[in-house]
């Protein structure tokens, strides 16, 4: 037995974490609408619902369905847009006990760039992490799925703010390493792979898409070989630190990402069905470090045997 | 206008266990099951759910999912007493054909009491209840609530046939539609609605049930003016409001816009799932 606790800390850029565990955007609200249920300053960050410049309503329901160990979403974007973020929900995050990761969408890279400036001001937000590739809205995944695109955002943002700056991207693409390349050029500090694969289902009853959006997002644990191998190969393409993310419910799916490449992860869908999740999964990985005599979970990054 | 509780928190929402105590098929795939969790149990209110993992598990400690079906399931509360509650489902599709599959013994793994339950505050002296098909559980509940509180409450009871009529034994005054006719009125509950409202106005109409019975009723209570609560369904990844999937939609007002429901959606698994049946777009 290892006598010493494991250290779990990780650095993403300029921001270090206490462990490598984070809540994916959209899946744990403002936060605060659970801290009831989970103790929030054991995660390793909270990164929130996309934030946009204007509320916005979202798409009419139903908005979710399950597919076999998965299900599909298109909310649309429901959030309460940047003056309210501010308002309202920034003192709790602020306070939360752990560090905060913003997550943002605009509709041109003017906008993202004004969004990310717009919070330059604002105290207790640690990061921001660049949502290019929500499938749910119109032209949402334009950014993701091109890289000459990619990097004009990224680079417009960074020129915008000083915070180190996380990149979202998207699955729905040839090949993700390019989009990756792409945004590592125009200066990300790290990359959060990954968001949602499009999906479609349809209700043959009435031979009508399940979803009122017609397609939606797959996300939960019937992704989680996808986003591993899209994991795996960003990492053998950048130099950036990558924060896994898709199907993660146990620590051994997180350990399957530190491994292939990812320094930190996102538990997203998983929390629908154990508020809890992020909080097991950080527990598990330690004990495994505990188990294989391993000091620091950085060893575990990249460390994949041929 | 506002719902009347909508933004009450959760009281004493957790996550937990609750062991099989009885299990029991009420009616052609329809089952009853009596869990024991005292602080469920206690603090639930008439209206309000739970949101259950549907694989059972042979003792309280596994924690180890299936994560097929992944999602956990909402169930009403049929009713609570000291340490027990009950559940009654249909089964329906993959969750509900797993529920099914509990013995007693094992445990079920779940988030409650979620939602927010009905406003029986709202009804000083008399009340029609209205359930259609699963809608009829949390309606046994609201009855037994409203009757200690020294309310006269009226249950209107719609089923597809005779066969599906639920619980009518746990309603002092029940009035039964089928929509065969094989049992009480033959059509719709919405027309046992209509006539008991012809005789005398009730402080609250409070209904469960399907879409389309859920609108054909708050149309009734709108055109003679009389307040009333509908539950609604929605699909629920979450049931704890983190997700935003839950969503019904609100006719337009501008205390909507300001309130935590920012634009025309609302959650229903918090601010829900009753709600005044005149703040929701029933188009
Ligand atoms: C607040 C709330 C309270 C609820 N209370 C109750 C309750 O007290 N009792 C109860 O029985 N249910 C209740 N429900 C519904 C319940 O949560 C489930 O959605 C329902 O039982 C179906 O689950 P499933 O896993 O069996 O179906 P799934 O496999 O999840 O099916 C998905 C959808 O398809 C429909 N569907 C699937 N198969 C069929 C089929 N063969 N024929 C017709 N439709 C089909 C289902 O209705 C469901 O909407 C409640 C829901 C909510 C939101
Ligand atoms: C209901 C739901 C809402 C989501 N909303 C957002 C969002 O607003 N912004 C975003 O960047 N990703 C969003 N996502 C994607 C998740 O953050 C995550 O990338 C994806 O679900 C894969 O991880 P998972 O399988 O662990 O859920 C959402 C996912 C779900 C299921
Ligand atoms: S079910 Fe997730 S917000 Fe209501």
């Amino acid at each position: 037995m290892n006598p010493h606790t494991p250290d779990l800390r990780v650095r993403l850029g300029a921001l270090e974490l206490q462990n490598p565990v984070l809540t994916a955007s959209g899946t744990f609200g403002y936060g605060e609408e659970v801290a009831d249920l989970v103790d929030l300053s054991k995660l390793g960050a909270i990164v929130c619902k996309t934030v946009t410049r204007l509320p916005r309503a979202g798409n009419a329901p139903p908005r979710t369905c399950e597919t076999p160990a998965g299900m599909m979403n298109a909310i649309g974007l429901q959030n309460v847009g940047l003056a309210a973020f501010k308002r309202d929900k920034l003192p709790f995050l602020r306070d939360s006990g752990t560090k905060l990761i913003v997550n943002i969408a605009g509709d041109s890279s003017e906008d993202f760039a004004a969004l990310c400036a717009d919070l330059n001001d604002e105290e207790g937000i640690d990061a921001l992490e660049l949502n290019i590739s929500c499938p749910n809205v119109a032209h949402g995944l334009d950014f993701a799925t091109d890289p000459i695109q990619t990097e004009a955002v990224v680079k417009a943002c960074r020129a915008a703010t000083p915070r180190p700056l996380f990149v979202k991207l998207s699955p729905n693409v040839t090949d993700i390493a390019v989009i990756a390349r792409a945004a590592q050029e125009g200066g990300a500090d790290a990359l959060s792979v990954c968001n949602t694969f499009v999906g479609f289902a349809i209700d043959t009853r009435t031979r009508r898409p399940r979803l009122s959006n017609g397609t939606g997002g797959l996300s939960g644990p019937a992704i989680r070989p996808l986003a591993l191998r899209a994991v795996w190969r960003c990492a053998q393409n950048v130099q950036i630190p990558i924060i896994g993310i898709g199907g993660i419910a146990t620590a051994n799916d997180a350990l399957e990402f530190l491994i292939a490449g990812a320094s930190a992860v996102q538990v997203g869908t998983a929390t629908f069905v154990r508020p809890n999740a992020a909080l097991e999964v950080i527990e598990g990985i330690g004990e495994y470090l505990s188990q294989h005599e391993i000091a620091s979970v950085r060893e575990l990054t990249g460390s994949l045997q041929a | 206008m506002t719902t009347p509780q909508a933004d009450a928190p959760a009281t004493g929402r957790r996550h937990t266990h609750a062991r099989v105590l009885a299990k029991c098929e009420v009616a052609p795939r329809h089952f009853a099951l009596t869990l024991s969790n005292s602080g469920i149990a206690r603090t639930v209110r008439a209206g309000q759910f739970v949101h259950v993992l549907p694989h059972s598990r042979e003792n309280e400690e596994d924690t180890g999912w299936s994560f097929d079906p992944l999602l956990r399931r909402a169930f009403s509360i049929l009713d609570a007493r000291e340490d027990e509650f009950e559940i009654l489902f249909r089964v329906e599709g993959r969750g509900t054909r797993s529920l099914a599959r509990a013995e007693v013994g094992e445990w079920l793994d779940l988030l409650g009491p979620l939602g927010n339950g009905f406003s029986l505050s709202q009804a000083s002296r008399s009340a029609i209840l209205v359930g259609g098909g699963v809608g009829v559980p949390p309606m046994v509940f609201t009855a037994r609530a409203l009757s200690e509180r020294g309310v006269e409450s009226q249950m209107l009871l719609g089923a597809r046939s005779a066969a599906d009529v639920l619980c009518e034994d746990k309603f002092t005054s029940l009035q039964i539609a089928t929509d065969d006719g094989s049992r009480g009125h033959h059509g719709r509950v919405g027309d046992l609605l209509e006539s008991a409202l012809q005789e005398q106005l009730p402080d609250m109409v409070f209904a469960c049930g399907p879409y389309p019975m859920l609108r054909a009723v708050a149309h009734i209570c709108a055109a003679k003016n009389v307040m009333c609560e509908v539950s609604l369904e929605e699909n629920m990844p979450c049931g704890i409001g983190v997700c935003n999937g839950c969503v019904v939609p609100m006719r337009p007002s501008e205390d909507i816009l300001e309130g935590d429901d920012y634009g025309r959606f609302r959650r229903i698994c918090v601010h829900g799932p009753a709600c005044d049946a005149r703040d929701i777009d029933w188009t």
